[in-house]
């Protein structure tokens, strides 16, 4: 079966000028030549940092943006040329706070995207009831958008993304900015579209989200794509890896270095947790470096050290990183 | 307090001259009402209306300035949020509103260069000031007595949440009452013991007679008298209508 | 049919969500109080001046009326897209992309239209005018006609406006210059040359020389080719403008003007 998504070899660069006299172009290469497929009725996860280059690939994808060079294509139809064919099969949501029409119901705004998407008179008034009930609205879609919290404007989001039953639906960060309760709902709803068979490519930063929901993931860093699999693939690649967690008040630089330079030392990372700084030292697995850790950070406040398996977190920093 | 008033003042002229929209409303409207009326005052032969036309037109830009700067800050500081930490101040509010609307009718009073120079290069309307000391003095006691009548109507405004286009459609109302532009003979008997109220009437005269000759100085005496009413006013109405934006919870909303 | 659904209803539906002068505290301080006491403004004005007549200050600034509805309030519902964010979920739907503008630009005309006769209707009762009533249904085409240019131009405003541009600013620069050069207030034979070739390349001009001419009781027939040109004024901003918000989107899409989407 052909795949419901193909990308290949796919490159999008800005030109931005600033400057009033002496002009300055700057080039910025948003995707570098990124390739990906996603077969029909697929949870596929695009995971990477802010500025990687995953809206830019829904953009192109969704037929908002046209690609530089490369090839799309989503269900056999190409976005940049029969971009009309496709917004009529696709579906596209993405977060935050804006895109809706404030001023109007949640019921209007739905109508009037139905009327958009040529939803056929006849089934308007059923499908939007089975959305509303779908993302939990029921009830309050005479309310303005305006009074409408975060949460709910985003299943609004998602409402309208589905009111013509797209075969594909492209997903663009959509718990961004959630609070943890809000972000689960959401979560259930995608999984459950998902079983009932539509195709979702899926963009986010949340490593859990991402480990959770997908069937694939691609990791995407800098415009290129680092690392793709299923997510276990993915935690494969740091299986045989040990994580030491080191809680640190205040451990500079140099100590970081020296902890680098410990023999069996795979990789360092630094994050920064509320007061205290937790330094992960990654290594491969039997190589007992613990002793020789705390020596280097004989002097500086220690907190816990934990010992643990690598999660797809560790996959993913690592990945990035070294983009 | 004096301190936070000239450097409000200072910030506020500054952000007047970099604004296009601010721009446009002290150079071109201005040339726009005195470019009409001297089309149409242009029948009657007479250099000296021509020349109170430009006046007029000024005085007008004065008003609006005042009443649009005024709404308009008000608004802006709904939208962003900051009206509540400026009522919540330690300063009388009025304090704090004070410094916009002067400077808007300071700002204002730029126009009367553009209209001026726009009668003299292409209508030929002639420059001539009688009383030179009193026209200096006059144009800004005109803009501290236009600011103030601001801050009174800008007390209506903190409770108003459209404040902007409340501001809209107090100009002509206020241009005509006054006879700016037009003459209060033309009007309705009953308009002339309103505009004796109203700041720009006495500003208007007061620019006009030290221009052509007239009791200037007294002009400018009821200038100096509405400026203190007005400001009493102001501060008594500020008090009121935000201790009734407070019970409402209306501050916040936008 | 779905292409008259999104003309019809869809457009109606953006008009509620983006028009900014829906609620009544702002409709009626801006569309209502303004207009009339601008008419009353000139008219005295004029008294003072003893240029013409009351009613030609009420006609000429009557239609100033609508330029100010059609400029701003068509400009700003187009240009608000933009501050809502909804252009790209829109664009993003398979809609025709002149349905979904041209939609818009009829509950603008309407609007003007309503203006035009509250602003008519109690500029007339104060200053004593007197119209009957032929002579006010062909008014109401000449109002029609010079609604549509406004709202047109008012189009073309607003696809500027989703560039950046500030579609206030220039409709408040426009409209102020009409005030002067449309023959609202100042007689078009008193105006210098150019004056009168600038006001004559925008909307308005053509549809106060034809209303001057109706309210004077000449017929549709005479006054026709007048509002014939203005019709074509109009028409030409609005392909002009349709013309522009499809090269936007394109250019949007090739060189990802983020401001846009």
């Amino acid at each position: 079966m052909a795949p419901a998504i193909a990308v290949e070899d796919l490159t999008r660069t800005y030109r931005s000028r600033s400057g009033a006299f002496r002009r300055k172009t700057t080039v910025v290469e948003a995707l570098r030549g990124i390739s990906l497929s996603v077969e029909p009725g697929e949870l596929f996860g695009l995971l990477g940092p802010n500025g990687a280059g995953k809206t830019t690939t829904i953009k192109i994808l969704t037929t908002l943006l046209l690609p530089t060079s490369g090839s799309a294509r989503v269900l056999g139809l190409d976005p940049a040329r029969q971009a009309r064919d496709v917004r009529g099969r696709i579906g596209y949501v993405f977060g935050g706070d804006r895109g809706l029409y404030d001023r109007l119901t949640a019921l209007d705004n739905l109508r009037y995207f139905a009327d958009l998407y040529r939803v056929p008179v006849a089934k308007k008034r059923a499908r939007i009831a089975e959305l509303l009930e779908l993302v939990g609205l029921t009830g309050r879609e005479g309310e303005r958008v305006e009074t409408y919290s975060r949460g709910m404007r985003q299943r609004l989001h998602i409402a309208r993304g589905l009111l013509h039953d797209p075969e594909v639906l492209f997903l663009d960060e959509p718990t961004i900015g959630l609070d943890p309760i809000g972000a689960r709902e959401l979560r259930d709803t995608i999984a459950g579209l998902h079983a009932g068979g539509k195709t979702i490519l899926l963009t986010t930063h949340y490593m859990y989200e991402a480990d959770a929901l997908c069937d694939r993931i691609a990791v995407i860093a800098a415009g290129t794509i680092v690392a793709s699999g299923t997510p276990s693939d993915l935690k494969g690649t740091v299986a045989n890896q040990t994580i030491v967690e080191i809680e640190t008040f205040g451990a500079g630089d140099d100590v970081i270095e020296r902890l680098r330079a410990v023999r069996g030392v795979s990789a360092v990372a630094v994050e920064t947790r509320e007061q205290a700084q937790v330094v992960l030292v990654q290594s491969p697995v039997g190589a007992e470096i613990v002793q020789a850790l705390l020596r280097e950070l004989d002097g500086s406040t220690l907190g816990k050290v934990v010992t643990r398996e690598p999660t797809l977190e560790d996959a993913y920093v690592e990945l990035v990183r070294s983009a | 307090m004096t301190r936070a008033f000239f450097s409000g003042m200072r910030i506020h002229v500054k952000q007047f001259t970099v604004n296009a929209f601010d721009l446009s409303a002290v150079v071109l409207w201005p040339i726009l009402y005195a470019s009409i009326a001297y089309y149409l005052l242009d029948g009657k032969n007479d250099p000296e209306l021509l020349l109170s036309a430009s006046l007029g037109a000024a005085v007008m830009t004065m008003w609006a300035l005042v009443v649009l700067g005024s709404s308009g800050a008000l608004e802006n500081q709904r939208w962003l949020g900051t009206l509540e930490l400026l009522v919540a101040a330690p300063m009388p509010f009025a304090v704090a509103l004070a410094p916009i609307t002067i400077a808007s009718g300071v700002v204002g009073a730029y126009s009367l260069v553009a209209t001026l120079a726009w009668g003299a290069l292409l209508f030929d309307v002639p420059l001539s000031i009688d009383s030179p000391l009193a026209f200096a003095v006059a144009v800004p006691m005109s803009a501290l007595a236009i600011g103030m009548l601001g801050l009174m109507t800008a007390a209506t405004f903190v409770i108003y949440r459209a404040a902007f286009h409340l501001g809209v459609a107090m100009q002509y109302p206020v241009w005509i009452a006054t006879g700016l532009l037009v003459p209060l003979s033309v009007l309705p008997a009953w308009v002339g013991p309103i505009s004796w109220f109203l700041a720009p009437t006495w500003g208007f005269r007061a620019i006009r007679d030290a221009a052509l000759g007239g009791p200037a100085w007294t002009d400018m005496g009821m200038c100096a008298l509405l400026t203190v009413v007005y400001f009493a006013v102001a501060a008594v109405c500020l008090r009121v209508f935000e201790n009734f934006a407070r019970a409402r919870a209306t501050l916040r909303l936008t | 049919m779905n292409w008259l659904r999104v003309f019809f209803v869809g457009g109606l539906t953006s008009y509620r969500a983006l028009f900014n002068w829906i609620s009544p505290w702002v409709f009626f301080p801006v569309l209502i109080v303004y207009p009339l006491f601008q008419t009353l403004f000139f008219a005295y004005l004029g008294r003072f001046a003893d240029v013409q007549s009351d009613e030609f200050f009420l006609v000429g600034n009557t239609f100033v009326a609508i330029a100010v509805t059609g400029f701003f309030g068509m400009g700003n519902a187009v240009a608000n897209e933009r501050r809502s964010q909804t252009l790209a979920p829109v664009l993003a739907t398979p809609a025709s992309r002149l349905a979904l503008f041209l939609g818009r630009t009829l509950p603008s005309i309407a609007t003007g239209f309503f203006v035009a006769a509250v602003s008519f209707g109690l500029g007339a009762l104060i200053l004593g005018v007197d119209v009957g009533g032929a002579e006010l249904a062909r008014l109401a085409v000449a109002v029609v006609v010079c609604s549509f240019a406004c709202t047109a131009f008012g189009l073309c405003l607003g696809a500027l406006g989703l560039r950046g541009r500030n579609v206030s600013l220039f409709a408040d620069t426009i409209s102020g210059c009409l005030l002067l050069a449309s023959g609202a207030n100042v007689p078009l034979e008193r105006l210098p040359d150019w004056l009168r070739t600038l006001g004559s390349a925008v909307p308005l001009m053509h549809g106060i020389a034809a209303s001057r001419k109706l309210a004077a009781g000449e017929s549709l027939g005479d006054a026709g080719h007048l509002l014939l040109v203005e019709a074509a004024i109009g028409s030409i901003y609005l392909v002009l403008g349709l013309v522009l918000l499809r090269f936007f989107e394109h250019e949007g899409r090739r060189t990802a003007t983020l401001e846009t989407f």
